[in-house]
């Protein structure tokens, strides 16, 4: 059966239906659920974010960066740091008291989103050129190397970050509008330059970077793109997360951080945006049902002390288990698209009709 | 085609390596439309040559001159928007992407500056058209060169004649002025290394171009090339037309070794 494309003018429309269902649910969700759905949606979206912006840097251009809970604490910190109210940060920092002019400053979350976004970008710029000199396991380890550089900085420069203690009473700005709203712009700006011609040019270099530059490519430019613009929603990913949880201590973004948003993407499937947004939502999800694990559970009359920890050691299992059956993650390097499901669709009616076409 | 002027010039190209000179003091030039051989035994330092033409290396000695400019300590991907263009020995395709995006790959140095990038990103009305003429000369080209039956196809799943042909396709489409080569006839059968040679040939008058070809394949050198450069050594120990170089002594020498008389 010949493969059947749909128009642009019906692709646009079934997005913006998806789209408009989906702000919908989100708007009986806010109204209906529980503090705790509510929450876990709220971890969703900005997993989403996390998870994209990783395959963006990882999966798509090839980057193999391990520094992305680094470009989380910057926009995290940020942000905290812009939009706590004065008297607050008087209080907090104890230790040492909190440099000019952030002392001074307290503004509204956009901005400080804003902020935070570009900042971590910044940061990006400024760590690419030396690290993108490296390939391979080398990057991996001096990106890995990077992230637990800045968290380390963040633990020791008291007078900016408050060292160990962390930053507490965080505003709770972030809500189902904002987080989901941020993952949809995110989403969409990287899926949209993953389909035009600097898409393509950046899998190239993922292909063969010695090939990509000789086909005109300026290698070193696009991974610097790249890079700069995954740390910039990174950034803000972070900064809708701080305003979610409100306390935030260099803890927060150890190594850790990292590897669970690798698990995401390589779960989806490593270079398939579609795939990233996948990973992230049944991590998330997964994670919270596997919470019964650790529950103190009883057989008969003997009754067992819940083990905390339990749903890790379950959830390592089930990853080997992925990663021996399911290689390529839940989507390989395959996007979902309506022309995909229009086409499946078709063959499934064909087929129950019993045509061979 | 009127074979004119010169195209590229190479004067004194040295490239060491520690204490090994891969290619010494290399003089030499091309006319436009030009189809040029370079031969050379095993190590003889003609992937060298190649891969300090296109930039990769930076030489150590003299200079190359590309249509007047002198281009040797430009970056390859600068080199590429200059006009020349490359294969490599062994087949370097982007493996997991279609047979039609590699060649689509090629036309994205003609998104110039990083406006672009926000175009593509708004989708604006000229990243859209530029995308389509993208496709449709991608297209026009796989035609051109007997590969539109396999544009949604993943380049990797290519027999390996078709990877061969693809990459020049893939270098064509950076619309060069000067293609080069890297032994486009390894591992072909000799049926297959006929079909090459007519495709070079036709490759080099539908599109204007001037070939440079590493070669291993007599057959092939002496069957299309007008002229043929031999390095022995990283030294030019030849040049002159393929009935010329075939009488060389110094050639025969070469690649047969001495007589010795015991």
């Amino acid at each position: 059966m010949q493969r059947k494309t749909l128009s642009t003018k019906t692709q646009f429309f079934l997005t913006l239906f998806l789209v408009l269902g989906i702000w919908f649910l989100l708007f009986l969700a806010k109204n209906n659920a529980s503090e705790y759905v509510i929450l876990i949606l709220n971890l969703i979206a900005i997993n989403v974010i996390f998870a994209t912006t990783l395959t963006f840097i990882n999966g798509i251009t090839g980057i193999f960066s391990l520094g992305h809970a680094g470009f989380i604490a910057i926009g995290a910190y940020v942000s905290s740091l812009l939009t706590l109210p004065i008297e607050q940060k008087e209080m907090s920092f104890l230790i040492k008291p909190l440099i000019y002019p952030l002392n001074k400053v307290e503004m509204s979350f956009f901005p400080a989103c804003i902020i935070a976004g570009l900042v971590s970008a910044l940061f990006g710029y400024i760590v690419a050129a030396p690290s993108l000199r490296l390939i391979g396991d080398y990057l991996a380890i001096a990106t890995l190397g990077l992230g637990e550089t800045i968290r380390i900085i963040a633990n020791n420069t008291w007078s900016i970050t408050n060292g160990a203690l962390g930053l507490k009473a965080i505003p709770p700005y972030t809500n189902l509008w904002w987080t989901w709203g941020w993952a949809f712009v995110t989403v969409l700006v990287i899926a949209s330059l993953v389909k035009s011609s600097y898409g393509r040019a950046l899998k190239a270099i993922r292909e063969d970077s010695l090939a990509a530059k000789a086909m005109g490519i300026n290698v070193f430019s696009h991974q610097v793109m790249s890079f700069v613009l995954g740390s910039f929603f990174a950034g803000i990913g972070g900064a809708l997360w701080a305003h979610l949880i409100t306390t935030i201590d260099p803890k927060s973004f150890m190594f850790v951080k990292t590897f669970e948003i690798l698990i995401m993407t390589v779960l989806g499937g490593l270079g398939s945006i579609s795939g990233a947004i996948i990973g992230a939502a049944i991590y998330t999800v997964g994670l919270e049902f596997l919470r019964v694990l650790e529950a103190p559970f009883s057989i008969g009359s003997i009754t067992f002390p819940g083990i905390p920890g339990m749903r890790m050691v379950v959830l390592s299992l089930l990853l080997i288990l992925l990663m021996l059956f399911w290689r390529r993650g839940i989507m390989g390097r395959r996007e979902l698209s309506w022309d995909g499901l229009y086409n499946l669709l078709r063959r499934i009616r064909f087929s129950s009709r019993g045509d061979r076409a | 085609m009127k074979i004119s002027e010169v195209l590229l010039r190479i004067e004194e190209v040295t490239k060491r390596f520690g204490g090994l000179v891969a290619v010494d003091k290399f003089d030499g030039y091309m006319r436009t439309g030009e189809l040029l051989g370079l031969i050379g035994p095993n190590g003889a330092g003609k992937t060298t040559l190649f891969n300090v033409i296109t930039g990769m290396y930076i030489p150590d000695e003299g200079r190359i001159l590309f249509q007047n400019i002198d281009i040797t300590r430009k970056p390859p991907h600068e080199i590429t928007r200059y006009g020349i263009a490359r294969t490599f020995q062994n087949i370097r395709l982007f493996s997991d992407l279609t047979v039609l995006e590699n060649v689509m790959v090629s036309q994205h140095l003609r998104l110039r500056n990083w406006l672009w990038l926000f175009r593509s990103i708004l989708k604006t009305p000229g990243a859209l058209k530029m995308e389509r003429q993208m496709k449709i000369k991608g297209l026009k080209l796989l035609e051109n060169v007997g590969l539109s039956d396999f544009a949604y196809e993943k380049a990797s799943s290519l027999p390996y004649g078709l990877q061969r042909r693809l990459e020049i396709a893939r270098a064509l489409a950076t619309r060069p002025k000067l293609l080069l080569l890297d032994e486009p006839a390894a591992g072909m059968n000799p049926q297959e290394t006929l079909e090459l040679m007519d495709f070079i040939r036709k490759i080099r008058d539908t599109f204007e171009l001037s070939i440079l070809v590493i070669e291993h394949d007599m057959k092939v050198i002496m069957g299309i090339c007008e002229r043929i450069y031999v390095l022995d050594y990283g030294k030019i120990i030849a040049e002159g037309t393929p009935e010329q170089i075939q009488k060389d002594p110094a050639v025969i020498k070469a690649y047969l070794g001495e007589e010795v008389v015991l």
